[in-house]
This record gives C-alpha cells, structure tokens and sequence, in this order.
C-alpha cells in the first residue's frame, strides 16, 4: 500500500522539523492515540484506538527515527499491530519552505497482514490517508497555538 | 472470562445457551446447541444459507448476537420438521430436485416458510425477489423457485408456527 | 472473540450514559449488518458493545407534514411508504430481505462507500436528522451530515436518535447499478426529485452515492437543471455536471472509468423517467 500527499504547515520548517523529529508531538496528532512513550533515543511506541464507526480495534504504535537530515527530510519506520493485524512500513517526509510556512511531503509505503488485509485495499488506503490528514491538521493547529503563546509570552 | 445466558423458544421448545458476549446466534445454534441444519457460509450475511425464522421473520443468524434473541421465538430447519417424515415444504424440495448438494437448502426451506406465512400466493416475481439473499450453487434456481411458486398456487402449504402465540402474535 | 460487555440499553437515555462512561472504546451498532461481518472477519475487535436494538429507536410514525423514521428502524419497514415511492425503491434496491429485517435506516448513514443507498435517497427528500447528546437533542441536515470518508459531524458521545423527511413533492427516480440484482455494493446509485411547474424545473435534487467520500447531492447539476425545461439538452447538461461533481474510486466492484460512464447513464435514466411522469409518482 502507498499513501502519499502534501500540506502547507503555517510555520517555518525548522519549527516543523523538530516537531515530526520528536513523534512524541508528532503520534499525539493522530486521531485515537494515546500515551506516547520514548523507548529509545530514536524509538518511540503508543497505544493507539481505532475509532470509526462500526471498526473498532485497540493497536500497539512503534515508531523509529531511521534517517534525519534536518531541516529538509526525515524517514520513520514504523509498525502498529492489534489483533485485527499489522500495518508495518516506511514514512519519508520532506520539507521545503514556502510563503507563510512550510510545504510538508510524505509518502507511506506499507504492508498489512493479517485479517486486515481481507479488507478493500482501496478502503485501507483512503482510511490512513484520512488519518494522516487528521493527523497533520492537528499538528499544524497545535504549532500554531504554540506560535501563538509563544508571541504572546514575547509581549512585556 | 465472561459468559452471558441466553434464554428463547427454539421452535416449540425453551432453551437456555451460556456462551461469551455477543456469540452469534448462527455459533450458538452450530456449536452449543447441536442444531447443524443452519449453514455456517460465508460469516458475511452474504450468501444466505444462515438463515433462520425470528419471531417467523428472516434474518442472517451469522450477523445476530445471541443476546438479541432473549425471549423470542427461533425457528430453524429442525424445528419445521414434523417428529415423523418431512414438513410438506421439504417434501416438495426432494420431489422437485429442488436440492442438490443441500447446503443452501435449509436457508432456503427456512425463507420459503418465512415467505409463506407472510404470502401464502405469491407471484413468480415475488419469489424471486424474496430469494435475493441466498445463494445456490446447484441447481440454478429455477426448481427452487418452481416449488415455491407450487406451493402458493395449489391450496397452499401449511407453514405452521413459526409465530409465539399470545401478544407476541399480535404484532 | 474479544468482547467482554454486551450493553442492550431500554431507553435512549440509558445508552447516552454508556457512551459517556465508555467513550469512544464502545462499539455502537443497530442492526449489526455492517458492524458483525467486520467483527466476524477478525478486521473488528471491539471489547465493549452497545446495540441500540431494544432503545426504543425503531418506530416509524407519521405527524402532519412529516414523517419519523427511528434511527433503528429496520430498512423493511421503509417499503410501506407508499407515498415515498424513492425510500420504497431505496430500500428494495438495499441489500435482501432478511439484511433489511435487520439493518437499519440509521445505520445506513454510517455505511462506508460504496454502501448507503438508502442515505442517497434520503438526500434527495431533504432529510433532517435528530441527534442526542446528554441532556440536549439538535438537529443536523443530510446534505451536511457526511464531513469525509468515514466521518460525520456526530460528536463523540452522542447518538442518532430520528431520520425525519417531509412527504416529497415532485416526480422522484432512483436508479442503481449493482453486480447483481440483490445484496450487491453499488457501481453508482442516484436518487432524483424534480419539481414541474408549467413545463420548467423549479426544484431539483440530484443525489449521487458511491462515486465519492461519502453520499452527496451534486449541487452543480441540480442548479444546471433548476428553471429548464426536462429535455435532451437540459439532461445531458445536467448529467455531465454530476460526472464532473463526482469524484469515484476503483475498488473491488468497479473501476473509476467505469463509474464514471455510469454515472452519466444513471442520472440521464432517472431524469428522463422523471420528465415521462413529470406530474408526479412512482420511482
């Protein structure tokens, strides 16, 4: 399964960078995941729910910081599995500045195993599409609160 | 490990099932209670050859929690069949060639009863339709709906219960 | 199999409160036709799961001027609506008749594409929904229910309790391709309404299921046929605005191409039997 598209992030990618670079910020964006724990210095693992309707499933999240060539790229390996299966793969994203933040690249390259993968393969897709997108939503409404705050801490 | 107990009528008869949550009425009937006349197919609600009579209406036994039968009536293939020789429905299937392999013919015989009680004259059309959800490997369809639109044209076959008596029936 | 609770609240208020007290972690099912084959398959694994079946939720009543459809009403009870002949057709296009003794009007909303054939017919009737949190009910509209694949404007611990319509006016078809005549996913699905006032279109519902995200009313191709007559042009205008509106997928029942060609055929289908009876009748 490849999953892959772009956002325009309203902050500048040094910001952004470091925020993707750490997935303790980052697995808190995505939708249903829950008490993100740094195992390593480049590994991390959350619990991680499920939560559509008539889906249901609770999921162990590994992730693993393989290459970072900061500001510009970063690649995760990353697995999470439940019983329903596993969805084990490859994360690189890129980053490029643009006018009024930065433009985030990704691209998933991923295997399921397990019951999941007797589900439409085209429904798997647009599913972690949809939670990637979320994912990133949240990410960049939480950089922009900390713009915010950090702005408002700036003011005497 | 959790176990919830269910009690209902199969057929004429009350049972009581002690299985773990939300085991589905199709496993129960399979594996707990000996009943192995409902077909277990495709777990999809897909192919038909679950189905057995609630409260006298079809419904995919596979896609049924066991607790939503609490107290209501179940009918199944054994539960049609008379003590001695065949329920007239069955007869007809054998003398029709209406089965071949049998695996779709107790979900079958179960819908035509269902359809029956609810018309007991139905159009050739009317068969059709109501045989949408099972599938048949076989025979191709065509004795199986020839014996159902028999059934309704003739006096009509006595389908018998397959509804509780009393206020239930009223519904 | 996982599940350790089976909840089968009495009342829409008792299955509010377990959702408060179970959150998100509870699965919420009706008639469980799409929720148990998941679960069947090892895709599901729910721990904790709430049937609406016993909520109080499956009337279907009649008020004066509207109709009440419980959210756990079963889809069978819709073919006795004869003055809604779209619903009628709907819900004989959905599924077999035991999936129908079982599945639900509400629960059709929730149908992952290329599902919820129902839902487009109620898109076209300009359907309202009912919605309960705890101690508060709002109402939300169809056509602004469905938000992305999958996803709904329905907050987190609230539930549909009603799908209400208003007897339709105008002349209604429906019309969906399917592999097979029953329990089939769609190719593509269309449900039309057109009101005809001295030769012209006044009103116009086009409402597409399973070339998109999600069901949805092609807003383009209904203002493309609003104040036309019904004729060859007018159709085919209309028609191309409802491929260009849509947005189909290739999955395992049709490729997109193939969508995309039927999906024209379809809404010149329903709009020309449409302008056949323009005074109205029978899907």
């Amino acid at each position: 399964m490849r999953v892959a598209g772009h956002r325009t992030l309203a902050a500048p990618r040094d910001e952004v960078f470091e925020a993707i670079h750490d997935p303790t910020m980052l697995l808190a964006c995505i939708p249903g995941c829950e008490a993100v724990e740094r195992v390593s210095p480049t590994g991390y693992r959350a619990q991680f729910a499920l939560r559509l309707p008539s889906i249901a499933g609770s999921y162990e999240l590994s992730v693993r910081v393989v290459d970072a060539i900061p500001p510009a790229s970063c690649r995760l390996d990353g697995r999470v599995a439940g019983r329903p299966g596993a969805v084990t793969g490859q994360a690189t994203l890129e980053l490029t500045d643009v006018d009024g933040g930065s433009l985030l690249d990704y691209t998933v390259d991923a295997r399921i195993d397990g019951p999941l993968a007797w589900l439409d393969s085209t429904l798997v897709e647009r599913l972690a599409r949809g939670i990637l997108e979320q994912g990133l939503a949240r990410l960049d409404h939480d950089l922009a609160r900390r713009a915010m705050a950090g702005d408002a801490e700036a003011r005497p | 490990m959790t176990s919830n107990i269910v009690s209902f009528a199969l057929g004429d008869r009350q049972v009581e099932v002690m299985v773990r949550p939300m085991t589905t009425l199709q496993i129960a009937l399979r594996e707990h209670l000996g009943q192995t006349g409902t077909k277990d197919g495709c777990r999809q609600g897909g192919c038909g050859s679950c189905t057995v009579l609630l409260d006298g209406e079809p419904v995919l036994s596979c896609l049924l929690p066991i607790e939503e039968v609490a107290g209501r009536r179940v009918d199944v293939v054994e539960t049609i069949t008379p003590p001695q020789g065949l329920h007239p429905l069955q007869q007809a299937f054998l003398d029709q060639f209406a089965t071949q392999c049998g695996y779709c013919t107790p979900g079958m015989i179960m819908l035509g009863v269902g359809l029956l009680a609810h018309n007991p004259h139905p159009s050739r059309d009317e068969v059709v339709e109501a045989l949408g959800g099972n599938l048949c490997r076989c025979t191709g369809y065509e004795p199986i709906v020839r014996v159902l639109e028999a059934a309704g044209a003739a006096e009509g076959i006595a389908v018998g219960a397959t509804q509780p008596v009393g206020e239930e029936a009223a519904r | 199999m996982s599940v350790t609770e089976y909840f089968r609240p009495a009342s829409v208020n008792e299955a509010i409160e377990l959702l408060a007290r179970h959150g998100p972690d509870l699965l919420v099912m009706a008639g469980g036709t799409i929720a148990m084959p998941l679960v069947n398959e090892g895709i599901s694994a729910p721990e904790r799961v709430m049937s609406l079946r016993a909520a109080g939720l499956d009337g279907l009543r009649r008020e004066p001027g509207r109709i009440r459809i419980g959210a756990a009403c079963p889809l069978q009870g819709l073919l006795e609506l004869d003055d809604v002949p779209l619903l009628q057709a709907a819900a004989r296009h959905t599924g077999s008749w035991a999936i129908r003794n079982m599945g639900t009007v509400g629960g059709n909303l929730f149908a992952p594409p290329p599902a919820g054939d129902v839902t487009v017919a109620l898109l076209a009737l300009d359907a309202v929904l009912v919605v309960a949190g705890a101690g508060s009910r709002r109402e939300i509209r169809l056509d602004s229910f469905h938000t992305g694949f999958m996803t709904t404007a329905l907050g987190p611990d609230e539930l549909l309790v009603e799908i209400r319509i208003a007897p339709p006016t105008g002349a209604t078809a429906f019309h969906k391709l399917g592999r097979r005549q029953a329990s089939t996913p769609a190719v593509v699905t269309v449900a039309a309404r057109a009101i005809v006032d001295g030769g012209r279109v006044s009103e116009a519902r086009i409402a597409l299921g399973a070339v998109g995200p999600h069901p949805f009313r092609a807003r383009a191709a209904e203002a493309a046929l609003t104040g036309s007559r019904l004729d060859t042009a007018s159709i085919t205008r209309t028609a191309t605005a409802a491929v260009d509106a849509s947005d189909p997928a290739t999955d395992g029942i049709a490729s997109e191409w193939y969508r995309r060609r039927m999906t024209r055929l379809l809404v010149e289908r329903a709009l020309t039997d449409i302008a056949d009876r323009p005074a109205g009748g029978a899907a």
